[in-house]
């Protein structure tokens, strides 16, 4: 009995212990910053009747106690390698050949992420029945933006379709875009033709294309668009490996930063309006230049220094002898949007992602291009816009 | 909230315990009903409103049932009125849309579905007030006069929801006067120990595996070894998580001096379908037994008769369980397959070697697993159509699924533990000098592997993915 006793005490004593540690979480100072993850963390926010009512004091305080909880940093980054070990047990032989080295894959079970010679790429695989089908919602949708306008289409190709092993892509969207649409159109596609490459035009960590990758998009979209002596840069700045992108923090590599640099434009004077409201700026990346950013070590360089994604953004260049231009774009078209622009009156750039949430109103075509007398129509957007998802692509069918 | 969160661990539970632990007893009960209130609110902000009506209502209803004893017609109708309000809101809130949508179907009409969130647990403790008015009517327990008694069994939050489903007559002395000693109250939490083990280390991670297929798919290419393993996956899935969960309620009841009766007894060791269904969700299959099938008149009754309560009794466990048509179709085919086993299979099972019978049982429970877990008749029958005629090779999806692999380390371990291996080695450590001491050194560390995972779950950047 008395034995029984003892082995109680200690049990109990060590359960406290463990509740010790998650009761320090709750009177800690909060830490603002994870260094290792590159992350703002999540910070215990005060109670109000309507945050409880609608569940958002409960989803921050689950956060927020992950997020504080001691050593979660090394739990997250030791988990990860546990993880990492396990996929070990995949034989390297069959799937990963000699230049794919398996790292992860993304929770949402779309990609396969490879470590291919300190890139991060995706595992290239033919688009499944699912994936063709929503290709083929969508180029009935681009059907009939070519009906109504002349329409140009410029494709990212990513790593998703191109097969580093072989130096091939195994899959052509714009020779299937070419063969199925109809009326009014062009089709251009940033190229590679192996991997050294796409190791020029796109980042170790993340899925964008870097400076030499969109300025040759830049290069493709004027030459489809019959625009003379496009512009050239003017300087570049780099800030060595400060950029960690989502595709490493994808596969909790946190010690992998990569070198972001920036191209310099002249571009003329133009005003700005984001969802309606007049804005000195799009891009930061003057402010890149000069070093003059609040957050260097958070910084997510890609989006706020190309600018990030806005249900609509106009561009106003003030020239009425040019032509009205529409950009319908995902997060590729962030580093070229602006670019573009200055050959057009003005320019409308809209991302069916945010449109209907930040505008207030559904995105119909027919509509937007009557009412904003637009003249022609340009959509920059990686193969995977075109490919996976067709709810983004809502609207252009009205 | 969920008793697998850090919120639960590490605020919850601790302020609970101090609190329930620091009041004399006669206020044990009002820390219990305040922190289960809370528990609901949580999760459920909006609809904890609609449990304090249902325990008001409830309450007094019973009440005037006891008082009016002597007028049997009376009492009678005031059951009925209180069953058909109970079931009307479970009715509403779970079946109103799947009944409208059918209606729409069958007679071509243009309702709009209601759209009306689930209230979570809303179908156990139905179930549990249900088991309290109609035992105040039989006279197999005394009516509560206490409200807050009353209330407290009603939104007890260690089985308020996911069960198991505890019955106002298995708790009346306990809510009244309980026991708490500290051996019962760390036995208690070596049990909420495992079952928290069981859900975030085995039943979350085997459920990636089982999601490959089931989540959607015609976003995957089958063949039947994927589909196995699929299946396999959420047998062990469903199993884990529920029993788990059942685990930490029979272990939180300890903890505040309850003791619930066993809700799972290794299901899938059972060598037939009749002796499955005495392993699994104990409570509810008793339940429909006690409340459904023996009012009908059981088997003491025509053969006919008897089919007819057999089919109501299944219907109805399918209907429980959810809105949709799969549903009904696995109570049908769990139904089906009794009454084969009753009729004559089962006397030609008994002269089978068990390891024959075993296998052929669990056939049987995960074909109708795959019944249960289909999200939609297509979806089944897609699934169908690939076992027989697959789209992929194994190769060809274990290369588009490679990550699942990883997975496969905790699929063999709830293979391993979901026969008494666990409960086995318990008995043989406890024989030893330090027996327990090792024993709890495992759970511990198991308990500070399961932490470390939830920590990490929070850990998503995939949303962001795409932008």
């Amino acid at each position: 009995m008395k034995k029984r006793l003892k082995e109680e005490h200690v049990f109990l004593a060590l359960v406290c212990l463990v509740f010790i540690l998650g009761a320090y979480t709750l009177i800690k100072n909060p830490k603002k910053t994870s260094t290792v993850e590159n992350r703002n963390l999540t910070q215990f926010s005060h109670f109000t009747i309507n945050a409880f009512l609608n569940g958002k004091f409960q989803d921050n305080f689950d956060k927020a106690l992950a997020d504080q909880f001691p050593m979660s940093e090394k739990i997250r980054i030791n988990y990860g390698n546990v993880v990492a070990k396990l996929l070990e047990i995949v034989p390297n032989d069959d799937i990963c050949k000699n230049r794919y080295t398996s790292l992860a894959n993304d929770s949402a079970g779309n990609y396969r992420l490879f470590n291919c010679e300190d890139y991060i790429v995706r595992m290239p695989h033919l688009p499944n029945q699912k994936q063709l089908e929503v290709l083929e919602s969508n180029i009935a949708k681009f059907n009939h933006v070519n009906s109504l306008i002349k329409t140009y289409y410029y494709i990212i190709n990513t790593p998703l379709t191109f097969d580093f092993e072989k130096n091939e892509n195994i899959f052509d969207f714009s020779e299937a875009l070419k063969e199925k649409m109809s009326g009014d159109f062009d089709v251009a596609t940033l190229k590679y033709d192996n991997f050294e490459q796409y190791k020029d035009y796109f980042y170790k960590t993340d899925h964008h294309w870097n400076y030499k990758g969109s300025y040759q998009g830049f290069l493709d979209i004027t030459n489809m668009l019959d625009v003379k002596n496009p512009s050239k840069p003017s300087g570049t700045f780099s800030n060595h490996e400060c950029f960690f992108g989502t595709a490493a923090k994808n596969v909790r590599r946190f010690e992998d930063l990569d070198e972001f640099t920036v191209y310099k434009y002249d571009i003329p004077e133009h005003e700005i309006f984001i969802n309606g409201q007049q804005k000195q700026q799009y891009n930061h990346i003057d402010d890149f230049i000069s070093h003059n950013y609040e957050y260097s070590q958070l910084y997510t360089f890609y989006q706020n220094v190309y600018g990030t994604s806005y249900g609509e953004i106009i561009f106003d260049f003030h020239n009425p002898e040019k032509k009205n231009l529409l950009i319908i774009t995902d997060s590729f078209g962030h580093p070229v949007k602006e670019l573009v622009a200055q050959y057009f009156n003005h320019t409308h750039i809209v991302d069916l992602r945010h449109y209907q949430d930040e505008m207030k109103k559904p995105f119909v075509f027919s509509k937007y291009i009557n009412e904003n007398k637009i003249d022609e129509v340009l959509f920059i957007a990686s193969s995977e816009f075109f490919l996976l998802d067709n709810t983004t692509t809502e609207g252009l069918d009205k | 909230m969920l008793f697998s969160s850090l919120t639960f661990l590490f605020a919850f539970l601790p302020i609970t315990l101090i609190l329930y632990f620091l009041v004399k007893d006669k206020y044990k009960n009002y820390i219990l009903l305040v922190a289960s209130l809370i528990f609901y609110a949580w999760g459920e902000p909006k609809y904890v409103i609609l449990m304090i009506l249902s325990i008001i209502f409830n309450f007094f209803i019973a009440k005037i049932i006891d008082k009016k004893s002597k007028k049997k017609k009376l009492q009678k109708l005031l059951l009925a009125f209180v069953v058909i309000v109970n079931i009307g809101a479970l009715f509403i809130f779970k079946y109103l849309d799947f009944a409208i949508e059918n209606l729409n179907v069958v007679f071509n009409f243009n309702i709009q579905p209601a759209h009306l969130s689930l209230p979570i647990g809303i179908s156990f403790y139905t179930f549990q007030i249900l088991s309290y008015v109609i035992d105040v009517y039989r006279k197999k327990v005394k009516v509560q006069k206490n409200i807050f008694t009353l209330g407290t069994y009603i939104a007890l939050f260690p089985q308020l929801i996911a069960g198991p489903i505890v019955r106002y007559s298995d708790v009346e002395k306990q809510l009244k006067s309980r026991t708490h000693s500290l051996e019962k109250f760390c036995d208690g939490f070596r049990r909420f120990i495992l079952g928290f083990v069981k859900k975030v280390l085995i039943a979350n991670n085997v459920a990636i595996i089982a999601d490959t297929v089931f989540s959607d798919p015609s976003s995957v290419e089958l063949g039947p070894v994927a589909i196995v393993i699929s299946l396999l996956a959420y047998a062990l899935q469903i199993y884990y998580d529920f029993s788990g969960y059942s685990d930490m309620a029979i272990g939180l009841g300890k903890i505040f001096g309850f003791d619930f009766d066993e809700n799972f007894n290794y299901p899938y060791s059972a060598t037939s379908l009749t002796d499955f269904w005495r392993r699994w969700h104990i409570s509810l299959t008793s339940w429909f037994r006690d409340y459904v099938y023996i009012p009908l008149g059981g088997n003491r009754c025509s053969k006919l008769k008897w089919l007819r309560n057999f089919s109501i009794v299944w219907l109805l466990t399918g209907f429980w369980h959810g809105a949709s048509w799969n549903f009904v179709l696995w109570g049908v085919f769990n139904m089906v397959i009794l009454l084969i086993e009753k009729q004559f299979l089962g006397k030609i099972l008994a002269n089978i070697p068990k390891i024959f019978t075993w296998i052929s049982t669990f056939i049987v429970v995960n074909i109708g697993w795959l019944l249960f877990r289909a999200n939609t008749m297509d979806d089944l029958g897609l699934i169908v159509k690939s076992f027989f005629y697959p789209e992929a090779s194994t190769a060809d999806f274990l290369a588009h699924n490679f990550s699942i692999v990883s997975y496969f380390l905790f699929m063999i371990l709830g293979l391993i533990f979901m026969f008494p291996v666990w409960k086995k080695m318990t008995e043989k450590l406890l024989k030893w000098k330090f027996g327990r001491f090792i024993l709890d050194i495992i759970l511990l560390a198991l308990f500070c592997v399961a932490i470390c995972a939830l920590v990490n779950s929070s850990y998503n950047p995939f949303i962001y993915f795409r932008f």
